[in-house]
């Protein structure tokens, strides 16, 4: 029989209410998403409704097709880029971490300064333009290859701590580099490589910037921009309701932002108790050696 | 022989970065689609040296059927002859000014842009060096422009003697200081349509107490101390001093060319005193401060309200409130009918050509056969009859509603963008005639403010200039809204603004000003 222990209720009391907490929100969110628009003007936010009502979720889908197409773009964006970005981060994170290469901490400091300076949009909006990464689905993947040094740190800092014995063994047994980063260290690196793939996924499927400045055409609107542009349009068209005529219904707005997290989220609240694990060691990771 | 494989490698690499930026300095490889094509590349050089294609930024969002309009746009274009065919693009109002901005920055090609006057004025961007003088392309292409816009408004769209802009004449600017006032609430009351601020406090107060919906039909707006925004300048005429008006919230400038600091003239005291009652009699939204446009459209959508300063409602809002409410049961009230009727600024919306167009008067061209004809301009702004509406009468039009598209129209276009008074249509079922008339009939006999055309720059005080607008949200809107009393916080709210700035702010703007009344001479 297990003892009544009171330090364990009032830790387990504590947590429950900590997870009401942090759990309220979310689920006032979705409330809100299936609340009546008039209702929540009257009667404000509210967890029991006064009238329910789906036209929010309705007109986010009644775009059909383009709501569709915005998913499949977000989702080929964030899992093209998330590989391409793993791939470059554990490449450049090995090499910053083999002591055989000249100069790599001056390498590092390369890519480290870019966390504290940056030369702006105009600069970063010229680059793209004069590589071609406009209007294009390589316009939403290769701007945000290596947005984040932090990343990188993160890689090289794991990559620090698998021994250097492994790599000279390798290299006797007439291992090259590439063989030796893709067989022998970026298996030992699974945990790090999912946190990577879990801040880049989350990075790429939240992204809107780049499609705002660099996406015309409205087949390669990703989701987030989709909803976003829904959003600023609602709110455009409800000033512009001053004038008789020019709009005759009433364009749910406060529902509307709250479906549209709903719908935004949707995809990373399933993943995310997978890789869930591998965010917590993540956040860990080269703070402990052995 | 490693060494050398990696060498080859790095090689490699950086060749390809080189070869990155060769591309660059191809036109056809920067992914550019639209833009100047006066160096036409294509195989049928006769026909594509015969049209120009232009790009066209504009804000909101593409249309679901845009591409087959535009098709027959530029279909219709080729068949009149005009040589140019147009690719417009949209940018989400979020990112407008900042994407603008950065297109304008590195030189990007394009033809032609929206302009809003209340946003960004025209004047800005020249002052940027960001416009091209299309003074020649108008007085050559600009035959029908110069037919549908008055001159007085066409002169607000020049600096130094030249064009920069091409104004949209979509809403008639004198079409400020009135009110709308619901009249089947009128009669329900047996109320006449009062004729002075006083008639109009008596009327409400009778309103408000007999008021039978579920929530009151306060004054609800947001909140703000500039007339012109929140439409207090109905008050306005009722004043001996009128005409007068107040630019760009902080300057109050009448007929003579005289200058004052709004919130220090009798004429904002007397506003708030009229604010002030309303307050204190119950007759404001409690709370007034805080109320965001959506609340306010809400209650105009819900049919509970009885006045609305400025225009707004729609039939299907009244309907809620009232059933067998029709369209005229919304009137516009003019305090002081007689009076003159004057415009505070000229044109509220224009579009320009950037400065790195090469086909400026191509972006004209197309302006001009927008309004050579009723059937261009419905093309343009209504779409494909039969496919996005029909027409009803001479002036109106019905949109056909798709149910897989929200119940709208699959295409339409934007009166504020492209409009024009002399052709516009309305939905004669829905809108509300007493407003498409004051907003929409061009007024012969109305007159410019003095200062109509001029764009002050607060680039010489924008830091003070910043200030005195978070100040006066802070400390002057509660006391314009009459939620503060006037004799009571007044005195310290003026003193605050002084120390934002407020002075300085208004000797820059008397300089300016003083300079735009000797250029006009």
């Amino acid at each position: 029989m297990k003892k009544f222990s009171l330090s364990k209720t009032v830790m387990y009391a504590l947590i429950s209410i900590y997870s009401a907490i942090c759990f309220i929100p979310m689920l006032l969110v979705l409330m809100i998403s299936i609340t009546d628009e008039d209702a929540v003007l009257k009667n404000g936010y509210s967890l029991f409704p006064e009238k329910f009502s789906l036209y929010a979720y309705k007109l986010i889908f009644t775009g059909g097709s383009q709501v569709m197409q915005s998913y499949t773009i977000s989702i080929f964006v964030t899992v093209v880029g998330t590989l391409l970005a793993i791939l470059v981060t554990s490449m450049a994170g090995y090499t910053l971490a083999n002591k055989h290469v000249k100069y790599r901490n001056l390498l590092a400091l390369y890519f480290f300064i870019t966390m504290i300076f940056s030369a702006g949009i105009v600069p970063w909006y010229m680059m793209n333009r004069m590589l071609g990464l406009t209007d294009n689905i390589l316009a939403l993947i290769i701007p945000s290859l290596l947005f984040s040094p932090f990343n990188l740190f993160l890689v090289r800092n794991f990559m620090n701590g698998v021994p250097d014995s492994l790599r000279e063994s390798a290299t006797i047994d007439g291992a090259n580099d590439i063989t030796i980063a893709f067989r022998i260290y970026l298996p030992l690196c699974t945990p790090v490589l999912a946190t990577i793939a879990l801040f880049y996924g989350l990075d790429y499927w939240n992204n809107w910037w780049n499609a705002i400045m660099l996406i015309d055409d409205q087949d390669l609107y990703p989701l987030q921009f989709m909803l976003l542009q829904l959003q600023s349009e609602i709110s455009m068209l409800n000033e512009m309701t001053m004038l008789a005529g020019t709009s005759d219904m009433t364009l749910p707005s406060e529902s509307v932002k709250m479906a549209t997290a709903i719908v935004t989220i949707g995809p990373i609240v399933f993943l995310y108790p997978y890789l869930q694990k591998y965010f917590v060691k993540g956040l860990v990771i080269g703070s402990v050696k052995g | 022989m490693k060494k050398h494989h990696a060498f080859v490698l790095t090689a490699v690499l950086a060749l390809s970065t080189l070869v990155g930026c060769g591309k660059a300095s191809d036109p056809e490889a920067t992914g550019n689609t639209g833009g100047n094509s006066s160096e036409p590349q294509s195989e049928n050089n006769e026909k594509a040296a015969e049209t120009v294609k232009i790009k066209y930024l504009v804000p909101g969002t593409e249309p679901k059927d845009y591409k087959e309009v535009y098709q027959k746009v530029n279909e219709k274009l080729a068949a009149d002859g005009v040589g140019v065919e147009v690719e417009k693009v949209y940018i989400p109002w979020d990112a407008w000014d900042q994407k603008l901005n950065l297109m304008l920055s590195t030189g990007e090609e394009f033809d032609l842009f929206h302009v809003m006057q209340d946003r960004t004025p025209f004047s800005s961007y020249y002052n940027r060096g960001a416009l091209a003088d299309i003074s020649d392309a108008i007085d050559k292409y600009g035959e029908n422009l110069k037919k549908s816009i008055p001159d007085d408004i066409l002169d607000g769209a020049k600096i130094n003697g030249n064009y920069y802009v091409v104004p949209s004449y979509w809403v008639e600017m004198a079409s400020e200081g009135q009110f709308n006032i619901r009249r089947d609430i009128l009669r329900e009351n047996n109320l006449e349509e009062p004729k002075t601020p006083e008639e109009l406090i008596s009327a409400w107060e009778v309103v408000m107490k007999n008021w039978k919906g579920s929530n009151k039909p306060y004054l609800g707006t947001r909140a703000d101390f500039d007339p012109i925004f929140l439409h207090t300048s109905m008050l306005h005429r009722t004043y001996d001093t009128f005409p007068f008006t107040v630019k760009d919230k902080f300057f109050y400038v009448n007929q003579n060319g005289e200058i004052k600091s709004w919130i220090e003239t009798e004429e904002f005291k007397k506003d708030a005193a009229f604010m002030r009652e309303l307050y204190t009699k119950g007759i404001t939204n409690p709370d007034i401060l805080v109320m965001k446009q959506e609340q306010v459209d809400a209650q105009l959508d819900s049919g509970e309200w009885f006045v609305r300063l400025g225009t707004g409602g729609s039939l299907n809002g009244l309907k809620k409130y009232n059933p067998e409410a029709t369209v005229d049961d919304i009137g516009v009230v003019w305090f002081n009918p007689e009076k003159e009727y004057m415009r505070p600024l000229t044109f509220k919306n224009g579009n320009a050509v950037p400065v790195n167009s090469k086909n400026p008067e191509a972006a004209v061209k197309f302006m001009d056969w927008m309004l050579a004809s009723q059937e261009n301009y419905d093309l343009v702004q209504y779409g494909i009859e039969g496919e996005h509406y029909t027409k009803d009468g001479e002036k109106g039009f019905k949109p056909i509603r798709d149910p897989e598209n929200n119940n709208n129209s699959r295409y339409r276009g934007s009166d504020s963008q492209n409009g024009n008074v002399n052709f516009i249509r309305f939905d004669l079922e829905t809108s509300i005639p007493d407003n498409n008339k004051v907003l929409f009939e061009p007024n012969p006999n109305a007159i410019n403010s003095i200062a109509a055309n001029f764009v002050f720059d607060p680039t010489n005080v924008r830091t003070e200039y910043t200030n005195i607008l978070s100040e006066a949200s802070a400390s002057i809107t509660p006391i314009y809204m009459g939620v503060q009393e006037y004799d009571k916080a007044f005195p310290a709210a003026l003193e605050k603004m002084k120390k934002a700035g407020l002075e300085k702010v208004m000797a820059e703007y008397q300089l300016q000003f003083e300079a735009y009344q000797a250029s006009q001479k």
